[in-house]
C-alpha cells in the first residue's frame, strides 16, 4: 500500500504545486469517476452467439498452476521453476504483465523465504526487476550470493541491475566475477559501449558472434541478443548505417518484441514512419502499451486518420495505470514520451522523465528526458540531463545532439 | 575461452535478464469495484476482466479464442461462487447477493459486470477483505471507488494479499490494527502553523486585509494613522472576526457536521482575495465593518479543514487535535500579521504609500487571485504556486 500511495503522491506533486495538489488531484479523481460512469453502460448481450471478447492465444499452464497450487506439487521447486520461467517468457514475448503475475504465483510458496532454492530466488529477483523494483531485486540477489557465492546467474543479473541503475564500475566488477566466457565478455563489452569505447566493444561483440558454439539454431537467441547489443552500440555512436544493418540482421534471427520496439525507435528517430508502421503492424494483438505508443506516434507522423483514436486509447491506458498507482514507477519512460510526443504536454513530460531517471538510467531514459526538455524549451533541464549522463559516464551521440540542438535554439 | 553447452544456455538466460527491464506493455490485471454505501444496504458493481476469468475458468469452452456470451453464461455459477468467496464485507456481516450480470469495456478489453447488493447497516466506514485472484496473480489489484450516500467517491487500491481494509469516507484505509502513517507526527500545533505559512492564498489574503490598516479613510482620500494604537484597533477587529469565523467552519467541517467540496471552497478562497484587494483599490463602506472578514473567514476555515480531515481520528482525540491545529493556525497568522504590519506601519507616512505600495500590491493580488480562481474552476495550472 505504501508504495502505491507514494507513487500517487509523486504523481500529484508532478501535476500540481505543493499545496493545491491535494485539491486538484481529488478533482481529477472525481472527474474521472464522472467520466467513467458517463461512458460506462453495461449491456446484457442480446444473443448467446454474440462475441464479447477476442482472447489472446490460449494461456499455457495457468489452469495447471491453479490446480497444482492446491496440491503438494506446488512445493516442488523444479516444477515451479520451470512453470514460472515459461510464464515469464510469455510475459516478455507478448509484452503482457499478467503472465509475470502468474509466474509470481507459481513461486509464491517461497515468498519471503530466506532459504528459497537458488533458481527460485533468482526468479523472485527477476520478477522484481520486471516490475522495476531494482532495489528489491538487488537485495534478493545479494542475499542469495551470501548463501551461494559465485552463482553466475545472480552475479550477471546484479551486473545488469547495476548497469540499468547507472553504476557502471559496480557492473564491471560484477561482470568480472563471472567465469571467463561468452557472458563475461559480453557483459563487459556492454559497459564499454555505454562509456563510449565503441571500438573495443564492437570488436569484442563481433568476435563473440563468430564463435562456432553460437552457430546454428541453438545459438540463435544468443546471437540475436549480441547483435541487438551491437546495433544499440552503433546507434549511440552515431553510426546509423551500421546500426541499421545490425538491427536487420538481428531481426532475421527470429521475432523478439524488445528488438522490434528497439528498431522501431530507431526508425522513428530517423523519420522513417512508414517502415516503423509496417513493422509494428506485425506485432501480435491485442497490442501492448509499448507497441500502441509507437504505433500512435508513427500514425501521427504519417497524418493517418486513426492517429487521434490511437493517442486517445494510449492516454486511457495511462489513466488506468495512474489509478493503480504505478504510472511512473513502471511506465515512466513511456508516459513521458506519450506526454510530449502525443499529448503536447512537454512540461509535465520533463517532470515525469526526471522522476523516471531516479528509477532507471538506461540511455533511452536520458534521451526521453532530453527530448522532452527540448520540446519544452527548458534549457535548465537539458543541462541537467547532460550533467546526469556524464556523471555516470554515459556517452551517447544522440543525447549530445538533442542537448546541443536544444541549447542552441 | 572454452564455451560449454551450459555456458550457452546460461547466456540465453542472461539475454532474458538483460531485456527484462526494457519493455513493459499491457496493463496488469485490475478489477473495478464501484461501492455505494446506503443507509441500510451496500451496493457493489464489480467489473472483472474476461481475460482474467478465462485464465481461471477456461471460459472459452470451444477454444476458438472468440468468447461468446453463451460461453460466459455457462460458467456464471462457478464464477459467482468464486467471486463471492473472495469478497468479504464487514467480516461477513454483510452478505452480498447477486443481482445481475452484464458486459462493459475498460481500456484493456471487455469485463464481466457483476451487480451485488448486501442488505446491512454500515456506519461511516466499511471493512472489505478482498482476495480475488490472489492465488493466481499476486499482482492483481481491486480498484475501488467508494461513496457513502451521496458523498464524493474516493479511490482506493486493494491488494489481494494485503489483508482486510477499513475504508472511510475520504478513502483513507486502515488495516484495523492501529494507525498507519501519521502525517501529523510532528504534532498538531506545528502542523497548523506550517499549514498557514505555506498556504500562499491565506497569506495573500491576510496581506490584502492588512494593507489599509495603517491608513484612515477620510472624505476624499486616505491619511496615515498618527499613532500605532490607531492601526491596531481595526487590525484587532478584522483579525478577530476572521479568526472566529474560520474557527467555526474549521470545527464544523473537521467534525463533519458541514461538508463542502474543495471544488467549491478552493475557488471561493481565491474570490475572497479578489474582493478584498478590489476593496483596497475602491474602498467601500464594508471596509470598516467586521462583516467582511467574518464572512471570508468562514470560507477559509473550510480550506484549513481539508488538511485535518485527511486524518481519521476518534471523536475524543479529534476535538483535542482540532484545538491544537487551530491554535497553530492562529500562531502562524499572528506571525504573518506582525511581519506584514511592521513594514507597512513604518512606510505609512511615505507620500507614495498608496500609489507605491497599496495599489500595486492590491492590483497584483487581484490578478494572481483571478488566475487561481480560473485554475481552480477549470482545473488547469499556469502559476507555479
Amino acid at each position: 500500500m505504501s508504495t502505491i500511495t507514494m507513487a500517487l503522491r509523486v504523481f500529484e506533486s508532478i501535476q500540481r504545486g505543493a499545496r493545491a495538489s491535494r485539491v486538484c488531484f481529488r478533482a481529477v479523481v472525481c472527474a474521472s469517476v464522472v467520466a467513467h460512469t458517463a461512458h460506462a453502460a453495461p449491456v446484457v448481450p442480446s444473443s448467446d452467439e454474440e462475441v464479447v471478447e477476442r482472447l489472446p492465444a490460449r494461456l499455457t499452464g495457468v489452469r495447471r498452476l491453479i490446480a497444482e497450487g492446491k496440491s503438494n506439487e506446488a512445493r516442488n521447486p523444479a516444477r515451479a521453476t520451470a512453470r514460472a520461467r515459461a510464464l515469464l517468457e510469455d510475459a516478455r514475448d507478448r509484452g503482457d504483465p499478467r503472465y509475470a503475475g502468474y509466474a509470481l504465483a507459481a513461486i509464491a510458496p517461497w515468498k519471503n523465504d530466506p532459504q528459497a532454492p537458488p533458481p527460485i530466488a533468482i526468479l523472485q529477483a527477476t520478477l522484481a526487476q520486471y516490475r522495476h523494483d531494482f532495489d528489491g531485486s538487488r537485495r534478493l540477489l545479494e542475499a542469495l550470493l551470501r548463501r551461494d557465492p559465485g552463482n553466475p546467474q545472480a552475479t550477471l543479473t546484479l551486473a545488469t541491475i547495476a548497469r540499468v541503475q547507472g553504476r557502471y564500475a559496480d557492473s564491471d566488477r560484477l561482470c568480472r566475477g563471472v567465469a571467463a566466457g561468452i557472458y563475461q565478455e559480453a557483459c563487459l563489452a556492454e559497459n564499454e559501449a555505454l562509456r563510449g569505447n565503441g571500438a573495443a566493444a564492437r570488436k569484442a561483440l563481433r568476435d563473440l558472434l563468430t564463435l562456432p558454439i553460437l552457430g546454428g539454431d541453438r545459438g540463435m537467441d544468443t546471437r540475436r541478443w549480441l547483435t541487438t547489443t551491437l546495433a544499440e552500440l552503433e546507434e549511440r555512436a552515431g553510426e546509423d548505417d551500421a546500426a541499421d544493418v545490425a538491427f536487420r540482421a538481428a531481426l532475421g534471427m527470429g521475432r523478439d518484441s524488445y528488438l522490434t520496439l528497439d528498431y522501431v525507435d530507431f526508425l522513428l528517430a530517423h523519420d522513417r514512419m512508414r517502415e516503423a508502421d509496417q513493422l509494428l503492424a506485425k506485432e501480435p494483438t491485442p497490442y501492448g502499451d509499448g507497441v500502441l505508443l509507437r504505433l500512435a506516434i508513427a500514425r501521427k507522423g504519417l497524418g493517418a486518420s486513426d492517429a487521434k483514436a490511437l493517442a486517445d486509447e494510449m492516454r486511457e491506458r495511462f489513466d488506468a495505470a495512474r489509478e493503480r498507482g504505478d504510472a511512473i514507477s513502471i511506465h515512466g519512460r513511456e508516459l513521458a514520451r506519450q506526454l510530449f510526443a502525443l499529448a503536447g504536454d512537454a512540461k509535465n513530460a520533463v517532470v515525469v522523465a526526471r522522476e523516471n531517471l531516479r528509477i532507471q538510467k538506461e540511455p533511452a531514459d536520458f534521451l526521453v528526458m532530453a527530448e522532452a526538455a527540448r520540446a519544452a524549451n527548458d534549457r535548465a533541464a537539458l543541462r541537467e540531463v547532460a550533467d546526469a549522463a556524464s556523471s555516470i559516464g554515459l556517452v551517447d551521440t544522440r543525447l549530445s545532439k538533442v542537448v546541443d540542438n536544444g541549447s542552441a535554439r | 575461452m572454452m564455451p560449454t553447452r551450459t555456458a550457452v544456455r546460461a547466456a540465453i538466460g542472461v539475454a532474458l535478464v538483460c531485456f527484462a527491464s526494457a519493455t513493459f506493455a499491457h496493463k496488469p490485471s485490475d478489477a473495478y469495484l464501484f461501492v455505494t454505501v446506503h443507509e441500510s444496504s451496500v451496493d457493489v458493481r464489480w467489473d472483472v476482466a474476461l481475460r482474467d476469468l478465462d485464465a481461471a475458468f477456461d471460459l472459452d469452452t470451444n477454444g476458438d479464442r472468440s468468447l461468446t456470451w453463451g460461453e460466459v453464461k455457462s460458467h456464471l455459477d462457478e464464477v459467482d461462487r468464486y467471486a463471492l468467496s473472495h469478497l468479504k464485507i464487514e467480516d461477513g456481516r454483510c452478505v452480498p447477493e447477486i443481482r445481475g450480470h452484464a458486459i462493459d469495456h475498460h481500456s484493456d478489453g471487455a469485463y464481466l459486470v457483476v451487480t451485488l447488493e448486501a442488505r446491512c447497516r454500515v456506519a461511516d466506514h466499511l471493512k472489505i477483505d478482498y482476495t480475488l485472484f490472489g492465488e493466481i496473480d499476486p499482482t492483481h489489484r481491486g480498484i475501488v471507488r467508494i461513496a457513502f450516500g451521496s458523498s464524493q467517491p474516493a479511490l482506493v487500491v486493494l491488494d489481494p494479499a494485503g489483508g482486510a481494509k477499513v475504508i472511510d469516507r475520504s478513502g483513507r484505509t486502515d488495516s484495523g490494527s492501529g494507525k498507519g502513517d501519521d502525517p501529523f507526527a510532528g504534532g498538531f500545533f506545528p502542523a497548523g502553523v506550517h499549514h498557514i505559512l505555506i498556504g500562499y492564498d491565506h497569506v495573500l489574503f491576510l496581506i490584502c486585509l492588512l494593507l489599509p490598516a495603517v491608513l484612515v479613510h477620510i472624505k476624499g482620500g486616505w491619511r496615515p494613522v498618527t499613532k500605532w494604537t490607531e492601526a491596531v484597533k481595526p487590525v484587532l477587529i478584522t483579525v478577530t472576526a476572521f479568526t472566529i469565523a474560520h474557527t467555526l467552519t474549521l470545527a464544523l467541517a473537521g467534525l463533519r457536521i458541514v461538508e463542502l467540496s474543495p471544488r467549491v471552497i478552493e475557488p471561493a478562497i481565491a474570490a475572497t482575495i479578489i474582493f478584498t484587494a478590489i476593496g483596497n483599490i475602491w474602498p467601500t463602506r464594508f471596509r470598516e465593518s467586521a462583516a467582511m472578514p467574518f464572512a471570508f473567514g468562514l470560507v477559509h476555515g473550510f480550506g484549513f479543514a481539508d488538511v485535518l480531515r485527511e486524518l481519521d481520528l476518534p471523536f475524543g482525540q479529534f476535538v483535542w487535535a482540532l484545538l491544537r491545529f487551530n491554535l497553530g493556525v492562529e500562531a502562524g497568522q499572528l506571525i504573518i500579521v506582525v511581519l506584514a504590519l511592521t513594514p507597512l506601519y513604518l512606510f505609512r507616512r511615505w507620500r507614495f504609500y498608496r500609489r507605491g505600495i497599496l495599489m500595486p500590491i492590491s492590483i497584483g493580488a487581484t490578478m494572481v487571485a483571478a488566475i487561481w480562481f480560473a485554475e481552480r474552476v477549470f482545473d488547469f495550472k499556469v502559476l507555479p504556486l
